[in-house]
């Protein structure tokens, strides 16, 4: 069975604390408590949804120790799986950014110096 | 659920509103400055012309977003940004203010058929808490665009070249961007599987977290007309639109 849910977002967010001093995010940890920049945990069932090819998959992602992976039973009786490694999710993500970003990006600069020419 | 949506809704009218100001203050014209007025013999009224039909085929061509769904999006991008490369380059060669018209009706279709689909595209490779921050950075090329566009006219427009300086104004700022939509082309994953700079050890990855986020792995290629009409129904985004 293949009940998998996203792990929770974190206490804290790092880059957000570094990026703004402690005042400014003082007024800013309003808006986080609003949840407004961190999302709630969503359960997902997979097993309906998915496609054939799916539970291969899964098998590769599920981390090697089984024991890492943590059955929790919560209030609504989902169960949650730590089945991503976070170290391939994180270089995963810097190459996001590295790559998509600046790319997408640019181009958005370039429509906005097209267009303030006449503007 | 409901009342996450409404805050999120006045929160974004709050930079909305911003936004709608930064727009209204900080714009001067540089090719005005460089000549284009004189040589066009363009009035006053026709002028404001210009900046009025850009935002109108801006407003009746928004539905185009809808085709970063339909379109493999590094197709769909690449082509509004040749589009509008084209027309901006284009408008160096205009001899009349129908002409600069057409242009600029062309190119605000071209530019909102790019620009909010951006945040859709990214939805595919960040999950919702780590999405906000990199649209936040995309939508900071604007502001960032509007800091030294005006340097970069003075500085290309200074020169003495042989023809007249808003037209290489606009052949300097406007070639780029065809240059631009070759690279959009090569280098834009239609999602994370496609992405050439993964591994498959980080494609499979990058792959789950979608699925955990989403439920399905691809959302592009066809369109869900009930969910559409469920959108078009939102209240929430009415409010957003009209204000």
């Amino acid at each position: 069975m293949l009940i998998r849910a996203f792990p929770p977002p974190p206490a804290s967010l790092p880059l957000f604390d570094s990026i703004f001093p402690q005042r400014l995010s003082c007024v800013l940890l309003k808006f986080k408590k609003m949840r407004l920049f961190s999302s709630a945990p969503r359960q997902e069932t997979t097993e309906a949804k998915e496609g054939k090819d799916e539970p291969d998959m899964m098998d590769a992602v599920v981390t090697q120790e089984k024991g890492d992976v943590e059955a929790v039973s919560h209030a609504g009786g989902a169960v949650r799986m730590a089945d991503i490694d976070p170290e391939v999710e994180k270089r995963v993500v810097r190459k996001f950014d590295k790559h998509m970003v600046p790319l997408l990006a640019t181009l958005y600069l370039l429509a906005f110096l097209d267009r303030s020419n006449i503007g | 659920m409901g009342k996450l949506l409404w805050k999120l809704v006045y929160f974004q009218e709050f930079f909305d509103g911003e936004g709608g100001f930064f727009v209204l203050t900080a714009r001067d014209s540089n090719a005005r400055i460089a000549g284009m007025e004189e040589d066009l013999k363009l009035s006053s009224s026709q002028y404001q012309w210009l900046l009025t039909i850009f935002y109108i085929s801006y407003i009746v061509f928004g539905f185009l977003t809808i085709m970063w769904k339909v379109i493999k999006p590094h197709r769909w991008a690449a082509g509004c940004v040749l589009v509008w490369g084209i027309v901006s380059t284009a408008q160096a060669a205009t001899h009349n203010w129908e002409g600069m018209m057409a242009l600029r009706f062309l190119m605000g279709a071209a530019e909102i058929a790019y620009g909010p689909g951006v945040p859709y595209l990214l939805s595919f490779f960040y999950l919702r808490h780590e999405l906000g921050l990199r649209c936040g950075l995309f939508l900071s090329a604007a502001p960032l665009a509007n800091t030294f566009a005006g340097a970069l006219a003075y500085g290309i427009t200074s020169g003495h070249p042989g023809m007249a300086q808003w037209r290489v104004l606009f052949l300097v700022e406007g070639l780029p961007t065809v240059v631009m939509a070759a690279v959009a082309y090569f280098f834009l994953p239609d999602s994370p599987e496609k992405a050439k700079f993964l591994t498959e050890e980080e494609k499979v990855v990058a792959r789950a977290r979608g699925v955990a986020q989403a439920g399905a792995a691809t959302r592009i290629g066809s369109i869900n007309f009930k969910e559409m009409l469920e959108g078009l129904l939102d209240l929430k985004g009415w409010i957003l639109g009209v204000s």
